[in-house]
């Protein structure tokens, strides 16, 4: 505690010392040092002046705090966030009916899963939506157990492994926070720049809805890889089903998911994720629910 | 204006800020601020707030033991144990990685570096909160961020984020902000918000959850509690 005072202490004084500096390097430079006359006494724009350069100085200090401070978010935040995105997803693509057997079936997957991860508590129940898209093949989730899943996935995968694979993947998106790293990263380079009059709100949501819908970088991806695996591993998934829906993920050049990915995720998925082994008769158990649920 | 205040503003006539000044005097305020956190960090015998709408409270520290109770929106809590201790990943702000490169940066520039301890990346995802009784810490939050957590702030937050031009302090500009977000179509693909729907979807998936359901279809699965 002590220490942390004397470095505030110091930034301090080394920040008066800084001013101290500027001033007189100012005067130094300034030609019309020191004059004073009546006409200046009554000059109140001088105020205005100061004020402009101290308001600007202090909302730019003002803007960094704030960058910290609005990324630490709790539930609410975080499903206030999610709920933005989700009302601009569903305008985007069609939506299978909230009735559909289909969706039961992804809803015991899909929770499942969310309760294996470290967010398995959120502000609300996981709200999960089924795409009507078969020609897309996409899965992506959003802040506070938002997860959206493409009928084209759910024909594209073979068996249930592999769907909890992919949702796990999604879920350790929203687990790791890295839609808001990757706005946090973008934003540290921001910082000093005004943000500029003409970008829309709606455009901005846009940037970040692409994150999730498109991937993020290759760290935060092989991050998600790993962390995916581990979640249906302690679940009793096969994770051998996970490198096999990459590795036909990879092939498949109409995936749209597939922005940033890392180099040989399956050899890193074995060698990184000490994911578990299942016996081939429980796959194939669950491989026919899956393919009564969703053929 | 008084002729002292006349003078100081000469001074600062045409006069600009060096970059070391405003660099100093964000480090100043910038060190009272609180970290980004990924997770929170809790501290054991703390007092934590729940900050979802029900928090389930379980008999063992997993999601699949029986559940034995319901905590509401705002109950406080006291840390008891502190389980299941997990290693934040490289991309977060507080893990190892994160930490020994700021400290090596910080070495670098003959600052004196505090050590990192395991405390520092580590965080838990359970919480023991009375006898027998456990939570997930992912709905635990300290009393600071509870007071945030009101849907105005957090839609003045979310829009911070997103736009990245804060302010703690709403203007009526800003309000006007978040009407816009509600309300105004984009020209992105799908821009346009929907809110009511999403809303309306929402509502029918809370509160349907067969907790009954989930148990077979784990059992039938050789999943969870029956792998």
């Amino acid at each position: 505690m002590n220490k942390q005072l004397v470095r505030h202490f110091v930034i301090f004084c080394l920040f008066i010392f800084s001013i101290v500096s500027d001033v007189i390097a100012h005067e130094t430079n300034d030609p019309l040092k020191n004059f004073k006359d009546d006409a200046f006494l009554k000059d109140d724009s001088l105020e205005d002046d100061f004020e402009k350069k101290m308001d600007s100085m202090f909302e730019t200090v003002k803007k960094a705090q704030d960058s910290v401070a609005n990324t630490r978010m709790g539930p609410l935040d975080r499903y206030i966030l999610g709920r933005s995105l989700a009302a601009r997803v569903i305008t985007a693509y069609k939506l299978v009916d909230h009735k559909d057997d289909r969706l039961k079936y992804l809803n015991a997957v899909a929770r499942n899963i969310i309760m294996a991860s470290r967010r398995g508590a959120n502000y609300i129940e996981p709200v999960i939506l089924l795409l009507d898209e078969p020609k897309i093949i996409n899965a992506f989730a959003a802040p506070g157990g938002f997860i959206f899943i493409t009928t084209g996935m759910l024909n594209f995968l073979r068996n249930e492994d592999e769907l909890a694979f992919v949702l796990a993947h999604e879920v350790a998106h929203i687990e790791l926070d890295h839609g808001l790293n990757a706005i946090k990263q973008n934003e540290g380079a921001k910082i000093f720049t005004e943000a500029t009059t003409d970008e829309s709100i709606e455009g901005l949501f846009s940037e970040f809805r692409k994150f999730a819908e498109n991937g993020y970088s290759q760290e935060l991806e092989a991050e998600a890889d790993i962390r995916g695996t581990q979640i249906i591993s302690s679940l009793g998934y096969d994770y051998n089903q996970g490198i096999e829906v990459i590795r036909r993920l990879e092939e498949t050049t109409s995936q749209t998911h597939g922005i940033g990915y890392p180099k040989n995720r399956p050899g890193r998925l074995k060698s990184g994720a000490g994911g578990t082994t299942v016996n081939k008769e429980t796959v194939t158990l669950r491989q026919q629910r899956y393919a009564k649920m969703l053929k | 204006m008084s002729i002292c205040k006349k003078i100081a503003f000469q001074n600062f006539k045409g006069f600009s800020f060096s970059d070391a000044s405003i660099t100093l005097l964000m480090c100043f305020s910038l060190s009272f601020c609180p970290p980004a956190l990924g997770f929170e960090k809790l501290e054991l015998g703390e007092t934590v707030r729940v900050a979802c709408l029900k928090l389930n409270v379980y008999s063992m520290p997993t999601a699949f033991s029986e559940i034995t109770s319901k905590k509401k929106f705002g109950s406080s809590l006291k840390i008891m144990e502190l389980l299941s201790i997990f290693e934040l990943p490289n991309s977060d702000y507080s893990s190892r990685k994160k930490l020994e490169q700021a400290a090596f940066r910080a070495k670098k520039r003959g600052k004196s570096v505090n050590p990192i301890t395991k405390k520092d990346y580590t965080r838990a995802n359970w919480v023991l909160v009375g006898t027998g009784e456990y939570v997930q810490a992912s709905c635990l939050v300290n009393e600071n961020l509870f007071e945030e957590q009101t849907e105005e702030l957090a839609e003045a937050k979310v829009i911070a984020v997103i736009t990245q031009k804060a302010k703690r302090n709403f203007s009526e500009e800003e309000e006007g902000d978040l009407r816009a977000m509600k309300g105004v179509a984009g020209k992105a693909l799908g821009g346009k918000a929907d809110f009511e729907l999403i809303d309306e979807i929402i509502a029918k998936t809370q509160g349907k959850i067969d907790l009954q359901y989930l148990k077979q279809f784990r059992k039938e699965g050789n999943l969870g509690e029956f792998k």
